[in-house]
């Protein structure tokens, strides 16, 4: 085992232990070396994760900034034009810019409370199964190993408003069932039951957190009468409240990345059999826009006609809102997140 | 260069700099059902969109609940037509895209209102949403279960690979091809179509440029091994004299896309320092045109040459363009 840090080092006095007697520069010499070596052998298992950060991370980070005041074509050397690609960002193309904002505002605020909701309803309804649990947990979770793209895929064969099982069944009891992915008032609440089918992940860990309120806090609140609502209300929620900002915090990232079943789900729709997502001369956000969402605006300006500066803007920007959003997110959680005797 | 038909010559090339050349071509023009035709009665082809709409409704079946069984031809071009898009309208319509001043011209070209009003009428004829459920259950473009394939579609717009498509998964299928419908007020189009294709070029940073234009200069111009290619896998073959050539396998359908490529009226969408993101601007407002979310197409395409207009602006900002 090595340490970081000697607290009576870095805090002579504050810990209570008496004062340290002065000592020669020769013997404090010593122990600094040891120190040295620590921090060597810290640096050098954390090498790996430096490296990756400072690749994949920093370095990505501060040339989408950079490229955020060129115009890049991704043949051509970035050439500097300042401010040109913020100004047109909240200039010329800001009505696509806002319709983007729209749809992907529409995906955080109905999708991940929504989210949320029914990862914890289920966590809540597995913790009370009496049979067959293990199998119910599996069953739940199972959703959330599917490939994207494939669950994606699926969604849209099951959804088809012409051929699809579910509408094939609505139509058994004469009802014409939507048009879903088809129909711009219904993609992306389409979107929103393809995300709500693959919450396992987020399941789990609210399972985990409701396993782990303390019997006690329940047997407290059955000995001053409360019912199961209140028993939800005051025990349940204020002790995985936690996981609650976690899963909202990470939702609302999620949210602004919105990009791969969007992408694949238009792309299959529209019927482009050939690439999903579709080539540059069909709809954009199939149908009419509905899907165009920040990220698949990002990508097509970046990868399909080489504006790479003027999607670095709209990086930069998506950056700035993920921080203030988290940032709002967190402020506020004060007021209903309960950390118990942790230590935030 | 004349080798190459104007159009070929015209989308391998970038403000009069040469950058490509044409490796094979596509050519769009009218697919039909012979069997459905005679059925309806229909004995003589459409020539202009408005006897293709008389056409496409007697040709229409619908289901005793108003669904749409057979289309007779469907007029929106976000579905099939080879992902060319709005585009392949263009040339039917003698379309301007950008005025002399390289502004956007699509509210000022009438042929473009023509195109989205007759569209429009045809589209809401069928319904939009019967159209969109019909589309939805229509099958994959490029699978067996294509619509016009398995007689779902009476009429259709496509290229010429479709003749190969149709002779491996359906020989049984009776049809025939022509040049496609154009514009009431320009009938003299009749007979071309929308022109896109293949395209090879040497990188510029590559080793070799010797060896490699003597490959590429082959592969482009000898017309022995356009022919054999265009054979293989029934592409055009890119030249104006290999088009003709007597080493062509020969079919009467193929034949049609032969004939439209070399058409002098034939042509393909502009090369712009925005890429295709002109087509991607006018079709975002046309499906909503479709849709019936909009009833202003005058100021719904003065709209669209505002925002192709503000886009050029930009991509030309510190003195270059995007990447055609």
């Amino acid at each position: 085992m090595f340490h970081l840090w000697n607290m009576q080092d870095l805090t002579p006095g504050l810990t209570g232990a008496p004062a340290p007697a002065p000592v020669s520069p020769a013997l404090r010499r010593r122990p600094s070396k040891s120190r040295w070596r620590n921090r060597r052998l810290v640096l050098a298992l954390m090498s790996p994760w430096i490296v990756g950060f400072a690749v994949f991370i920093a370095y990505p980070l501060v040339m989408s900034v950079y490229l955020s005041f060129t115009h890049y074509d991704l043949l051509n050397p970035p050439r500097w034009i300042g401010l040109a690609n913020y100004k047109y960002l909240f200039g010329d193309d800001w009505h696509q810019i806002r319709s983007s904002i729209y749809n992907t505002l529409w995906i955080i605020v109905v999708g991940v409370p929504l989210q949320v909701l029914f990862s914890f309803g289920i966590a809540v309804m597995l913790t009370r199964a009496r049979l067959g649990v293990g199998f119910f947990r599996t069953v739940f979770y199972l959703p959330a190993l599917a490939p994207p793209v494939a669950a994606t895929l699926g969604f849209v064969y099951l959804l088809n408003p012409a051929t699809g099982p579910v509408n094939t069944l609505l139509k058994w009891f004469g009802i014409q069932g939507p048009l879903w992915f088809n129909d711009p008032g219904w993609a992306k609440p389409s979107l929103v039951i393809l995300g709500v089918w693959g919450i396992g992940n987020t399941m789990v860990i609210f399972l985990a957190a409701v396993l782990d309120v303390p019997r006690h806090l329940y047997e407290s609140a059955d000995l001053d009468g409360a019912g199961p609502w209140q028993r939800l209300r005051y025990v349940t929620i204020p002790s995985i409240s936690p996981v609650i900002l976690f899963s909202v915090v990470l939702g609302v990232i999620q949210g602004l990345q919105y990009f791969t079943q969007a992408y694949v789900a238009a792309g299959v729709a529209a019927g482009e059999a050939s690439q999903a997502g579709g080539t540059s001369t069909l709809e954009l956000g199939y149908p009419q826009g509905s899907t165009l969402f920040y990220p698949i605006l990002l990508y097509h300006h970046g990868f399909e006609f080489f504006q790479m500066g003027y999607a670095s803007a709209m990086a930069v920007l998506l950056l700035v809102v993920s921080f203030v959003l988290t940032f709002i997110i967190i402020r506020n959680s004060r007021r209903w997140v309960h950390y118990g005797g942790a230590v935030r | 260069m004349n080798i190459f038909p104007a159009a070929s010559r015209y989308y391998t090339q970038y403000k009069g700099k040469r950058c490509a050349l044409p490796l094979l071509a596509d050519s769009y023009g009218f697919y039909y059902n012979k069997k459905l035709l005679k059925a309806a009665g229909i004995t003589k082809l459409p020539r202009t969109f408005s006897e293709l709409s008389a056409d496409a409704k007697k040709l229409t079946v619908r289901s005793s609940d108003g669904s749409l069984k057979v289309v007779g031809y469907d007029p929106n071009p976000t579905f099939y037509h080879g992902g060319a898009g709005i585009s392949v309208y263009g040339t039917l319509i003698g379309a301007t895209y950008f005025d002399k001043s390289g502004k956007s011209n699509i509210s000022r070209d009438t042929g473009w209102a023509h195109l989205f009003k007759w569209q429009k009428s045809l589209i809401d004829y069928y319904g939009y949403d019967k159209l969109v459920r019909w589309q939805t259950g229509a099958g994959d473009e490029f699978s067996a279960s294509h619509a016009f394939e398995v007689g779902k579609l009476a009429m259709m717009l496509d290229g010429e690979w479709r003749v190969s498509f149709i002779k491996h998964e359906h020989p049984e299928l009776q049809y025939g091809t022509a040049p496609m419908p154009v514009d009431d007020a320009r009938p003299n189009l009749y007979g071309s179509g929308y022109i896109n294709g293949t395209i090879i070029g040497i990188p510029k940073t590559g080793k070799n440029h010797d060896q490699a234009w003597e490959l590429v200069k082959w592969l482009t111009t000898n017309n022995h091994a356009l022919t054999q290619f265009s054979n293989d896998i029934r592409n055009v073959p890119s030249t104006v004299s290999s088009s003709k050539s007597p080493e062509l396998i020969p079919d009467k359908n193929f034949s049609t896309f032969l004939k439209i490529f070399t058409n002098p009226h034939s042509t393909t969408s502009p090369i712009t320092p925005i890429g295709a993101d002109h087509l991607q601007t006018l079709t975002d407002f046309a499906v909503k045109w479709y849709a019936g979310k909009t009833n202003d197409l005058t100021g719904g395409l003065q709209a669209v040459d505002r925002s192709i207009d503000s886009k050029i602006k930009q991509a030309l900002k510190g003195g270059g363009g995007g990447v055609p």
